[in-house]
């Protein structure tokens, strides 16, 4: 009961579960370079990637 | 570092987990989930649920997508959408409702049954560290929900992280008792307000080509670690023009982190500074091989 008037509150104020805020990127979530950085350790094969259903069907999309 | 092909399993192969006799667990879009043994065969596991209460029938699985393996050998795997196929992702992100669900599949019968609905677009697959709750990422919602799965909270379900800055993909264990989830793109505000429009979606989908939707931004991510509280310790980032865009996946072995994309066709590989380096994914499941 206290949830679904907390549901309401929150949909009318835009605030909670219904808040629309993207987080600040401050403390924890500090910009770095950790993942561009990355060492490659294996590459796959392009021919056999684009042979795969879900390019397939994209490819397919696209020329409709 | 060797690499060996295995078998072909005829589907796109997501998530995965070693199981204790070394076989491995695999979800398989359109397909649902596989066992691949040791000696190369490949079992179906669970390729339907027990139907709701809906007209349409929506016992088959889609589209299984992650999944983890619990003490007691029950193997939680996530559907993220039962009305959409895996290549039409865009339509559920714009539909943002919860059609995805968690399914159990329980060995000791060979029985599915879905323990958790109205996920929206339900992902990552995490039991955790005390096995008594499984977490699952909402994308689209930016959020991870918590289902306890033994103990006194047993069946309760719960909002573990809200309010994530971006869509949360596959969730795996660090070597440090904490947890890493893959960011696969960031929210943006314009996209987060159409999310609480359904009319304005609508109307963009009827009368706007498909090419012009509104697309959820999904060419930069991160990779976040958080504890068993649901606070967020630290984040790795990338960029759209780095080796590694769009990371889906990232699992630590050996005081390394290897890290994976959906749409990548490359591994990656970050040293973890501190982590143990003899921590092993399977050693911490399973204990030590016998």
């Amino acid at each position: 009961m206290i949830g679904s008037l907390r549901n309401l509150w929150d949909n009318f104020r835009g605030s909670g579960a219904m808040a629309l805020t993207v987080p600040p990127m401050d403390g924890a979530f500090r910009p770095n370079t950790a993942i561009e950085t990355a060492q490659v350790v294996t590459k796959g094969d392009h021919r056999t990637m684009s042979s795969s259903r879900e390019e397939a069907h994209s490819i397919r999309m696209a020329r409709e | 570092m060797c690499f060996r092909r295995s078998s072909p399993l005829g589907g796109r192969p997501l998530g995965l987990q070693v199981d204790k006799d070394g076989s491995i667990v695999v979800c398989v879009a359109g397909m649902g989930l596989y066992r691949l043994t040791k000696a190369r065969e490949i079992l179906p596991l669970s390729v339907q649920t027990n139907r709701s209460f809906s007209i349409i029938d929506d016992s088959r699985v889609r589209y299984a997508d992650d999944m983890d393996i619990a003490p007691d050998q029950k193997i939680y795997y996530s559907d993220p959408t039962k009305r959409y196929e895996a290549s039409e992702w865009l339509t559920d992100a714009l539909e943002g409702r919860g059609n995805g669900r968690l399914i159990c599949y329980d060995p000791a019968d060979g029985s599915s049954r879905t323990v958790m609905t109205e996920l929206v677009f339900a992902n990552g697959v995490c039991v955790m560290w005390d096995a008594q709750s499984v977490l699952v990422a909402e994308t689209w919602a930016a959020r991870i929900t918590r289902l306890w799965i033994a103990g006194p909270n047993k069946g309760k379900r719960e909002t573990f992280i809200r309010d994530l800055p971006g869509y949360p993909d596959n969730i795996n264990r660090s070597s440090d008792g904490n947890y890493w989830v893959a960011l696969v793109g960031m929210r943006s505000p314009a996209l987060d307000l159409s999310l609480s429009m359904p009319d304005f979606r609508k109307r963009m989908v009827r009368r706007v080509a498909p090419d012009n939707w509104l697309l959820p931004n999904m060419f930069t991510g991160s990779l976040v670690k958080f504890n068993a509280d649901g606070k967020i310790l630290d984040t790795l980032w990338d960029a759209a023009d780095g080796a590694h865009p769009q990371i889906t996946s990232a699992r630590e072995h050996k005081g390394k982190l290897f890290i994976g994309g959906i749409h990548n066709d490359r591994i990656g590989l970050i040293d973890l500074e501190g982590a143990d380096p003899r921590w092993s994914d399977y050693e911490a499941y399973w204990g030590k091989k016998t």
